[in-house]
């Protein structure tokens, strides 16, 4: 129930001691506003670092062929491993968790020209379900699809840089369809793309896609296969599924099983979760800082009220004798201090908020930057405010206790 | 009203134990205005005190108004003092940052009573003690009388069954305490009972009855000679 007589008088005992009140507000206030700012930053920070996984699926992993290091049935060391386009299908049947499997061959230093621009990119021979594994933003025509494969087709899909520096004047709906050579072979551009790590978009966006067949029978590789990309089940390890890959492929490659040097492997959920970890422990460390900030406040107000307490003993005694209840004495004292914390905690969540959306939106999107899109989840700040709240009421039982434990004889002792 | 039996009281310092009160035996009755004086130490404030449920008592009977008043909770107590008893102090005890009104209206406020009425009440009973255009005065701005007749209107206005007044002229001129025992008088004229703590004896003669107080026990209990027919 809204009672009246109640807000009055906690106002007026604000208004008695605006100083005082007014440092205590600050405590707490700092304490919510500096929990605002460091989940803020912590949350700018992590976005910004995990914008550098954006461009590729975190549950994935990588193969490719090595230098044998440990003789194995007969066959000495130093032996090149070369994986083959029949270790695709032996992956696809051999392994559960493998969810898409890209196999690729690449070459980097090609050179390439449309009419009189020319320049020197990267091609990748890549399956259509690569676009699994690496993630790009094909903003014009399409990507690799499985009739390219079938027909082992002379299309490519090529690389923002690519694009500007072969087809400098032409929109992009004007490039797809013309051809350009690669080699000194014609291919056709169905696509172009654009990286989605904006770290290093500079190199991927070099990159040209053309079918994988195409490529090796281009470049005369038989049914070589450089490098697979294997994708995991969204519930599937990653890391366990690069072991089991790697196992699977040293037995079809006569490698020993314990010869780790032989076949290179790679993970990006491992690097992934590494990460994970670190921001989960930023978070951690944000939270107890932010807390004990905030506890530092709230014992500040408990401090204060209790000198209130002191102060109003004479006032306190008076309206015990005239009859008020105990419990009547205890919530007086309670909802000052919940008032005090309210206000000072609502003003720092307020303004934490308002800063970091600020920042927020006028932080330069992508570039090189660590710090991206700082956020703060609106219901976990609303929880803070709110376990500010009850901090309050914690700050003034003790208080309030010993209000409520004036005797009226001792205070209204005449002096 | 007032019916003590037997009531003893000890109060424990560390080791030492002090008998206060060693067995009260007093009656007053409805619209008696009684005078309890007595030598520092005597036990008299004590008195007030349990008689005020300030404080408890050790042993003996006490019932005010026909209830017995005999280990009361907190809450209890607080209800008993706020309907049955208004109190006067020596030192006035008003808060110093409410006004007259405020101030006179503060027990309603323990009654849930509406702010507009209580106020409404407390400025019909500041005008019953000639205080009419003091009332938006913070105490501050009064003088001792004033204050002390703002205590009187704060303490009438639940329409208590006693008033208790602890040295209500102690810190008043006499001429001021002179009008303070006349708005008693004229309190008690009205039927209400009063008792009223002093250790000056016109203060005393002013009441229809004295009970003297000794070292813990009722040594006299008199009718002031002046009023005597």
């Amino acid at each position: 129930m809204f009672d009246f007589d109640k807000w009055q008088e906690i106002f007026q005992t604000i208004g008695r001691n605006k100083l005082r009140t007014g440092l205590t507000l600050f405590g707490v206030f700092w304490g919510l506003f500096m929990l605002m700012i460091l989940l803020g930053s912590g949350s700018g920070l992590r976005n910004g670092v995990m914008l550098g996984f954006s461009g590729i699926n975190t549950n994935s992993c990588f193969v490719w062929g090595r230098r044998t290091t440990m003789p194995y049935k007969g066959f000495q060391p130093g032996r090149f491993v070369r994986l083959r386009n029949d270790d695709i299908g032996a992956i696809r049947t051999k392994l559960k968790g493998v969810q898409y499997v890209a196999p690729r061959l690449g070459r980097n230093a090609v050179p390439m020209n449309y009419k009189e621009e020319s320049g020197s990119f990267f091609v990748r021979g890549d399956l259509p379900d690569v676009k699994y594994i690496i993630k790009e933003d094909v903003y014009q025509g399409r990507f690799l699809n499985a009739l390219d494969i079938k027909h082992r087709r002379k299309v490519c899909v090529i690389g923002h840089r690519c694009r500007s520096v072969l087809f400098p004047d032409m929109e992009p709906e004007e490039i797809i369809g013309k051809f350009m050579k690669i080699q000194g072979v014609p291919f056709m551009v169905i696509g172009m793309f654009k990286s989605l790590d904006e770290d290093d978009a500079d190199y991927d966006e070099k990159i040209v896609h053309i079918p994988l067949n195409t490529f090796q029978q281009m470049y005369k590789m038989g049914d070589r296969v450089g490098w697979f990309g294997l994708a995991a089940f969204p519930d599937y390890d990653a890391y366990v599924l690069e072991t089991e890959a790697r196992l699977l492929l040293a037995k079809r490659h006569q490698v020993h099983p314990d010869d780790k040097n032989a076949l290179g492997t790679g993970n990006v959920k491992k690097e992934y979760e590494k990460i994970q970890s670190l921001f989960s422990g930023i978070l951690i460390f944000n939270w107890v800082v932010g807390i004990g900030s905030l506890l530092a406040g709230l014992i500040g107000i408990s401090n204060i009220m209790l000198i209130t307490v002191k102060e109003r003993t004479k006032e306190i005694g008076i309206r015990k004798a005239l009859g008020a209840k105990p419990w009547s004495i205890i919530s007086l004292i309670l909802q000052e201090s919940v008032t005090i914390t309210f206000i000072a905690g609502f003003v720092g969540f307020f303004l934490g908020f308002m800063l970091t959306e600020y920042i927020s939106s006028h932080l330069p999107k992508g570039g090189d930057s660590m710090f991206y899109n700082p956020e703060i989840d609106f219901s976990t700040a609303l929880a803070s405010l709110g376990l500010t709240v009850l901090g309050g009421v914690l700050a003034g039982l003790i208080p309030a206790q010993k209000a409520a434990a004036i005797s009226p004889i001792e205070s209204l002792r005449t002096e | 009203m007032i019916f003590l039996q037997n009531i003893e009281k000890s109060y424990v310092t560390g080791h030492q134990s002090l008998h206060v009160l060693k067995g009260i035996n007093l009656r007053i009755g409805e619209g008696e205005l009684v005078s309890v004086m007595g030598p520092s130490g005597s036990g008299k404030s004590t008195l007030l005190n349990i008689l005020g449920l300030l404080d408890g008592f050790d042993s003996g009977t006490y019932r005010l108004a026909g209830n017995p008043m005999h280990k009361l909770s907190e809450k209890q107590g607080a209800y008993y003092r706020n309907q049955f008893i208004g109190f006067v102090f020596q030192s006035f005890n008003l808060l110093p940052f409410k006004s007259a009104t405020e101030n006179v209206a503060l027990p309603l406020y323990y009654q849930k009573i509406s702010r507009k009425k209580r106020n409404m009440m407390a400025e019909e009973l500041l005008e019953r003690v000639g205080l009419r255009d003091w009332a938006t005065h913070l105490p501050s701005e009064l003088s001792g009388g004033q204050k002390q007749r703002v205590a009187i209107a704060r303490a009438l206005i639940t329409k208590p069954k006693v008033i208790l007044a602890d040295e209500p002229t102690g810190a008043l001129d006499s001429k001021t305490s002179e009008e303070v025992m006349e708005i008693f008088k004229e309190v008690n004229g009205k039927g209400m009972t009063v008792v009223i703590v002093t250790h000056e004896n016109q203060v005393a003669a002013e009441t229809k009855r004295i009970i003297r107080l000794n070292d813990g026990i009722i040594v006299k209990d008199e009718v002031p000679q002046s009023i005597v027919p």
